[in-house]
């Protein structure tokens, strides 16, 4: 240190006069952060003498800055105002440059003890760039430290703080986030009425909370019986639908409550894990059941996760290698607005849990504080999955951590939490439901849907359950009857209205004389024209009469469907009678005849209200299984156009849906229960025990 | 003592009693008393005269003198001291009295005598380094009895002698004569002497003479003395020390003049090593076995610079002796800075201010502090200049 000049006066005697000499010195006595009854803990250089350690002192002092404010409490030795300069220097892990720092001002740095507020604001930084000191980069070293002309010892002072992450919550992110108008629609859907954190299912939920894709994907007719099932439904929805799922953190304050500080959370990651929610197979009767347990037993024990939701074989995401659940994102730079259709979060998945995923938080911005993955679920109806996001207790100083493992217990070591079970559904649309006449009983289409719901396939009525019947039926039914004999075969009068069926036709003998009447014909000449169109028996007349319906009546039908997607209902009370004993004994059918029917629009025809007392069959029997048809399956046998190979095992179950077996309640059969579910029907064997692997 | 006077017996200690048939006759009892803290028989000698009759006589060893056979009358008794007598003693009260003598009784008169003291009075200087003393002389040399009379001044034939003095306390006051009066500390502004009878009685006064010393004080942080630092003074000067407990330094007389001086002081010593570090353990288990969260702070993560312990310091003071300014703003500037406060003579009005709002706030416990030196002039001349 430089000689300091002093004045000094001579003392002549006897006066006692002196020149008292100081020099200047200073140190820093204490610093330690307090909240309320809490404090850090001081520290000082070892060789100095310790600072007392202030009342309620914890090692693990915490707050949440931007919402407390703790007091930067230090204690300064400068008797002589020797101090130049007094700066705070906030340092993170692993670096010796501070992360911020702040000069004190001249007050602060006086003699004596201070308490300065502080609520965690340190300047906009490219570590803090929100402008508050934040979760990234804690636990950080708060240092006091002054600089003086004379002797400062110690000049330095110190205390430990964490920023902690107390607890988790997920909602579902912003709609903007989503590129494709399917996943938009679906957002919508699974949002429903309430806010975005009612959309997650809470972690102790039990029931699945459905993820629906919409799945109006229709046979064009000769498509049951290849692959057309998987694979339109694979080019629809692809990889999986695409739900955003964000994370809310909040931050620990001093007195262990939670509270939302989003800018002080700044750029950490979250790692994002699911599992794979065991199936619930009891819902199924025992032959399906069985079906699909060895279905599901599939490598069950040693995918990457483990679980028994759609293979990657099958056409799910489970596997040994990484099928993205949380696909990567590259994000965007945080801004005060989203861009529309971008995800703003930057995702990369993990490297050993290949099926996890860690997201990154924006630090500032629109979604401060948050972060967030793509929820990608694999599109087979019946995977289920329950999310959970986790937050590390233990970060290296360059931000990484040790939860990219396969050891499951790993993720105890995290705040975490969980959503409840999330389950995929595909979802079919019943979206135009006429009857023929109002009193015509309902077909039950809950029935109905809970047929299909054994494959996680919900069959929604969209008709909001408006029955509209057929306006000017009658005219455009004769008009699609062109032929003078066929036209001969119509019952006088409005097909509106004196008929329940799809068509009323006179009797065969009534027929007959009407055409040998309207020509003027000669019985033998009579005889001659029925013989050339075959029709000599009233049994080829009911032929007759079937073929004319199947071509007029689903012509006439084209112009009552609905404008959107989904499946059009009609309903008659028979297809077609005559008013004696002749009448059609068709219960119903789909057809893909319909002028308007295409791959996402189709139509069934229900046309038997009475099958008989004691006969298992009904209408949402019939109902089911002409859907069943809609939805690419194929007859069991011995129906026409049977597929024996798409079927489980006559000798196993003989009542599937699909076929015609009557003698008890008719259920989807295993193998139709997985193709509707968007299962590869292909790599699916009608032997149920080869199903299983290993 | 003051005795009160006894002018007729009560008939106790009489000497007489017995009636005359004719002459009635009596005898007179005189009694001399030395008065003091102990009151004792005069027995020098009092002159004694008793009229009517022409009577006299002289009191005894015992302080008694007794006139027999005298007519029964009124007589009255004059005392006196004479030769020796009346330089060392004097009479105190009445210097006579009447008295009747009763017929065949005695009658009895008492006379105070003081005893007087005298007081010598000399001034010198004192000797330094061997030399002899020289006698000084005052201008005046004053004496002040307990009555608070001042004695007629005494001219100075070397010594000062006050005669025929009271014995008790008096006080005495010296003036020098301007020359001496420059030259030599000036004596007290009284000197109390008690004076016992006779002549022996002296007041010694030894003046040194005024002397210039550079007289310093380590002050710690909180401006106490700091002792037990060694220290030393460059050239000219050239000496060496430790403080004591009053942390003082002190130099042998100077020759007034300016001159500059280093002054060293081992003013800080290095702190003590602290206990060594506790040798590292094994590194904890990651992760631990249960959770923990947060985790302790790894104090070796933050890589921050540690700072080294302050090594012992030897501080350097370059004493600008004799230019320190009694009054006025230099001299509250200059104080300042001597106290380690961030100041000097000369400095600018910030400076300035600003040092004496900290001298105002830490030492003097004022918030706000003006800032002003005259607010603090008195207060730090004070503290800067006593010991």
């Amino acid at each position: 240190m430089p000689a300091r000049a002093a004045p000094v006066a001579l003392t002549l005697s006897p006066s006692k006069t002196v020149n008292r000499l100081r020099w200047p010195e200073c140190a820093v006595v204490s610093f330690h952060l307090a909240a309320g009854a809490v404090s850090s803990k001081p520290h000082l250089p070892p060789w100095a003498t310790a600072p007392k350690d202030p009342a309620g002192m914890s090692t693990d002092f915490h707050f949440a800055p931007e919402k407390e404010k703790v007091k930067l409490t230090y204690t300064l030795n400068d008797k002589a105002g020797a101090i130049t300069k007094a700066s705070l220097l906030l340092f993170g892990r692993g670096s010796d440059k501070p992360l911020w720092s702040r000069e004190l001002t001249a007050e602060e740095r006086q003699d004596g003890a201070h308490a300065v507020e502080w609520d965690g604001k340190v300047d906009v930084s490219d570590s803090f760039p929100a402008g508050f000191v934040t979760v990234q980069h804690s636990p950080y070293k708060l240092k006091l430290e002054i600089e003086s002309a004379g002797r400062a010892a110690p000049r330095t002072a110190w205390t430990y703080f964490h920023v902690l992450i107390h607890e988790l919550a997920l909602e579902l992110g912003p709609q903007e986030t989503l590129a494709e108008d399917r996943d938009r629609a679906l957002w919508t859907e699974f949002k429903g009425a309430g806010d975005l954190k009612a959309a997650l299912p809470d972690e102790k939920a039990a029931a699945p909370k459905q993820i629906k894709l919409l799945s109006n994907l229709f046979s064009n007719g000769d498509d049951k019986t290849d692959n057309t099932s998987f694979t339109s439904y694979e080019d629809l929805w692809k990889t999986g639908a695409n739900l955003p799922v964000v994370v809310r953190p909040k931050l620990r304050t001093s007195d262990d409550k939670a509270i939302e500080s989003p800018n002080a959370v700044g750029k950490v990651r979250f790692f994002w894990n699911y599992e794979d929610v065991a199936e619930d197979v009891s819902v199924h009767f025992t032959e399906g059941k069985e079906f699909v347990e060895l279905a599901i037993d599939y490598h069950k024990a040693t995918t990457k996760p483990k679980g028994d939701n759609c293979h990657i074989d099958r056409g799910g995401k489970r596997g040994t290698t990484s099928t993205d659940v949380f696909p990567d994102q590259t994000g965007y730079a945080p801004a005060d607005a989203l861009t529309d259709k971008a995800f703003p979060f930057l995702v990369k998945g993990g490297t050993t849990r290949t099926w996890a995923a860690y997201s990154e938080s924006w630090p500032k911005g629109k979604l401060a504080g948050l972060s967030g993955v793509m929820l990608q679920p694999a599109r087979t109806a019946g995977d289920t999955y329950k999310l959970t996001v986790c937050f590390p207790h233990f970060r290296t100083p360059d931000g990484l951590d040790k939860l990219d493992t396969e050891d499951d217990a790993m993720l105890d070591h995290a705040v975490r939490i969980s959503t409840g079970p999330l389950q995929v559904w595909r979802e079919v649309r019943i979206v135009k439901y006429r009857k023929k006449k109002s009193t015509i009983p309902d077909i039950n289409l809950g029935v109905v849907a809970d047929y299909f719901a054994k494959s996680y396939l919900a069959m929604v009525d969209k008709t909001g359950g408006t029955r509209d019947d057929f306006p000017d039926y009658d005219t455009k039914l004769r008009a699609q009857v062109t032929d003078w004999w066929k036209k001969l075969a119509l019952a006088a009068g409005d097909q509106g209205t004196i008929t329940d069926s799809a068509a009323k036709f006179l009797s065969f003998d009534d027929w007959k004389a009407a055409v040998k009447a309207e020509k003027g014909w000669t019985d033998p000449e009579l005889a001659t024209f029925l013989s050339g169109k075959s029709l000599t028996t009233e049994p080829r007349y009911k032929t007759f009469l079937e073929a004319i319906c199947d071509k007029s009546v689903i012509a006439a039908l084209g112009d009552y469907f609905g404008s959107d997607d989904g499946i059009n209902l009609f309903q008659f009370d028979l297809y077609w009678e005559t008013g004696g004993a002749l009448k059609s004994g068709t219960n119903g059918f789909a057809s893909t005849d319909f002028s308007k029917t295409s791959r996402t629009v189709a139509g069934y025809l229900q046309t038997r209200v009475n099958y008989g007392v004691g006969s298992s069959n009904n209408m949402q029997q019939t109902t089911t299984h002409e859907i069943g048809h809609i939805l690419f399956l194929p007859h069991a046998h011995d129906a026409a156009g049977f597929s024996e190979a798409l079927h489980d095992e006559r000798s196993h179950w003989n009542n599937c849906t699909m076929s015609y077996n009557y003698d008890q309640e008719r259920k989807f059969c295993g193998l139709c229960l997985l193709r509707l579910r968007g299962w590869d029907g292909t790599k699916l064997d009608k032997d149920r025990t080869k199903n299983k692997k290993p | 003592m003051a005795r009160s006077k006894k002018t007729s017996s009560g008939g106790t200690g009489s000497t007489g009693g017995t009636a005359q048939a004719c002459v009635q006759k009596g005898s007179l009892l005189v009694l001399a008393h030395l008065t003091g803290d102990s009151p004792e028989p005069f027995k020098a000698g009092l002159d004694l005269t008793v009229a009517p009759g022409g009577l006299s006589g002289k009191t005894d060893g015992s302080g008694v003198k007794e006139f027999p056979d005298l007519i029964t009358n009124t007589y009255r008794v004059t005392a006196s001291l004479t030769g020796a007598n009346a330089q060392a003693f004097e009479l105190v009260g009445q210097t006579s009295a009447s008295t009747s003598v009763p017929a065949g009784g005695s009658s009895q008169v008492n006379f105070d005598v003081a005893a007087l003291a005298q007081l010598t009075v000399t001034v010198k200087s004192k000797p330094t380094g061997g030399g002899a003393a020289v006698t000084l002389k005052p201008e005046k040399v004053s004496l002040k009895d307990a009555k608070g009379k001042f004695e007629t001044e005494t001219k100075p034939d070397g010594t000062w002698v006050f005669k025929r003095l009271h014995t008790g306390t008096v006080q005495v006051m010296v003036k020098l004569t301007p020359e001496d009066a420059a030259a030599f500390e000036a004596p007290p502004d009284s000197s109390k002497v008690a004076l016992k009878p006779g002549n022996t009685n002296a007041l010694d006064l030894a003046l040194p003479k005024l002397e210039h010393r550079l007289r310093l004080v380590l002050a710690g942080p909180d401006l106490k003395a700091l002792s037990g630092k060694t220290w030393s003074l460059g050239a000219p000067l050239s000496v060496q020390g430790a403080t004591g407990a009053d942390g003082l330094i002190e130099t042998a007389p100077l020759k007034p003049g300016k001159m500059s001086v280093a002054l060293k002081v081992a003013l800080f010593v290095a702190p003590p090593a602290p206990p060594a570090p506790t040798p590292p353990g094994p590194a904890p288990a990651e992760p631990p076995a249960k959770p923990l969260y947060p985790r302790p702070v790894v104090v070796a993560e933050f890589k921050d610079a540690a700072e080294a312990a302050p090594a012992a310091e030897t501080v350097e003071w370059t004493l600008a002796v004799d230019d320190l300014v009694a009054s006025g703003e230099s001299a509250v500037q200059a104080r300042l800075g001597n106290l380690g406060f961030t100041c000097t003579a000369g400095a600018d009005a910030a400076v300035t201010s600003a040092a004496v709002s900290t001298y105002q706030r830490v030492v003097l416990a004022q918030k706000p502090g003006t800032g002003k030196t005259a607010d603090i002039e008195a207060d730090i001349k004070n503290r800067h200049d006593s010991a």
